[in-house]
């Protein structure tokens, strides 16, 4: 009777907000349909990880399920570099190609992660935390859990709660900050679509397996993130391995992020999790996301100052990587303002220049700090 | 004895080892990495460009027949 006691007598008040926690994440997965894929098998897991004397995390020293899983998947970065394959293979970069002015707003919407760098600096956090907390601001969850696991392992669970939830909270983060920034006759801007040409099957060929080469002799220790990206990305442009591409879309997309969502409870006990770090975690993570948005709506404003055919400066929040979120957004603000704006293409481009930018700028995060 | 306090001397300054001593060190690789991506994705822009100029959009391709073989997927 005692062994079966033992669990529920040795629960911490601390495993018991835990288990709320998780709870909460499967609610706003299942309700909110906020990242399910993500927060639904996190919420479980975190449950499962706050179990006292849990099997799930380890018995008499032996390693559970998700130990082994985090160890052999996000320890070693498997999982986060296999999303990036699936994730190169769905992209389509065509806008992207056809427009590439459009990478521009990829850099400047990454203003979010180093002001947030700066920030948790100011707040005495480390460098190397510091850096894995401004990540946050990719808006990109692969990136943020292989910075995140390079230099703060013990801050992970809590940085990618942040960053996959304010990925699905960008239709409501993005608005007031676009709106704040902009005046209504710049978000009525119409913006010529002339100039997207159709971009030839070499150049689509070309064009990862060239980024590839041009980053990775660049900024080497971006080679992995981006090399993936575009590993999967040549599978679906190559047009040879169809069967592949559509696996790495499918079948290694889901898997992948079965297995990487489990896994990241493991870092999600109490001991860990329930700090006050963790609540400033979160708090610098929405103002990551608010000033990418900041970055690349000032940087069209910027470039309106120069330029004769003007951007809509709300296209310059579609720079951050969270695709195609942002690029939704924008393109129904811009409806909702003037019903014959139709800032799609534009929209799109940018976002999937974002995607770029985001890895790139870990790539940086992960050679300049580390 | 000198060679632990100078260890400890030595951790103590390198950067972002230390509580408070990480905001100039953050400020600086922000500068330096803000301008490398810009520099990266113009380069990248710049490589696009290139590819388009020397891979145009054929006729053949946009009606589906360029490379030998490929479809887009």
């Amino acid at each position: 009777m005692d062994q079966l006691l033992q669990g529920i007598l040795s629960l911490t008040p601390g495993q018991v907000v835990m288990f709320a926690i998780g709870g909460l994440l499967i609610w706003l997965a299942i309700s909110k349909e906020y990242e399910p894929t993500l927060l639904l098998p996190i919420g479980l897991s975190a449950i499962l990880a706050n179990i006292p004397n849990s099997a799930a995390i380890g018995v008499d020293g032996e390693p559970g399920i998700l130990t082994t899983l985090f160890d052999v998947g996000i320890r070693t970065e498997v999982f986060p570099l296999l999303i990036f394959v699936a994730i190169g293979a769905m992209i389509d970069f065509g806008p992207l190609l056809q427009n590439p002015k459009m990478l521009l707003f990829g850099a400047a919407a990454q203003f979010g992660i180093f002001f947030t760098m700066c920030l948790a600096a100011a707040m005495h956090f480390t460098l190397k935390e510091s850096a894995s907390i401004g990540i946050i601001g990719a808006a990109d969850g692969p990136t943020s859990i292989v910075v995140a696991n390079r230099f703060a392992p013990h801050l992970l669970g809590p940085i990618t709660v942040a960053a996959y939830s304010y990925m699905s909270l960008v239709p409501i983060i993005q608005p007031p900050v676009i709106r704040l920034l902009t005046t209504k006759a710049e978000r009525r801007i119409r913006m010529d679509s002339s100039h997207f040409r159709p971009v030839s099957q070499r150049t689509r060929i070309i064009f990862p397996i060239a980024v590839s080469l041009v980053a990775g002799l660049l900024v080497p220790s971006a080679a992995s993130l981006i090399g993936m990206l575009m590993f999967g990305n040549l599978l679906r442009e190559s047009g040879v391995v169809d069967r592949l591409s559509k696996g790495a879309q499918n079948e290694l997309a889901n898997i992948v992020t079965l297995l990487l969502g489990i896994s990241i409870g493991a870092v999600m006990t109490a001991d860990e999790f329930l700090d006050q770090r963790t609540l400033l975690i979160l708090g610098m993570g929405i103002i990551a996301f608010v000033f990418d948005t900041a970055g690349g709506v000032l940087f069209a404003k910027f470039l309106n100052l120069f330029l004769k055919h003007k951007i809509n400066p709300m296209i310059g929040a579609c720079g951050i990587s969270a695709f195609p979120m942002s690029g939704r957004v924008v393109y129904k603000m811009g409806l909702a303002e003037d019903p014959q704006n139709h800032l799609l293409m534009q929209a799109i481009s940018c976002n999937v220049g974002g995607q770029l930018g985001s890895v790139v700028a870990g790539g940086l995060i992960l050679a300049l700090v580390g | 004895m000198y060679e632990t306090m100078l260890a400890l001397t030595e951790h103590s300054v390198a950067p972002g080892s230390y509580v408070g001593s990480a905001l100039p060190e953050a400020l600086r690789i922000s500068g330096v990495a803000l301008l490398a991506i810009f520099f990266v994705m113009g380069l990248f822009g710049a490589m696009i460009a290139l590819l388009s100029r020397v891979f145009p959009e054929t006729v053949d391709e946009s009606e589906g027949v360029g490379l030998e073989g490929s479809r887009h997927a």
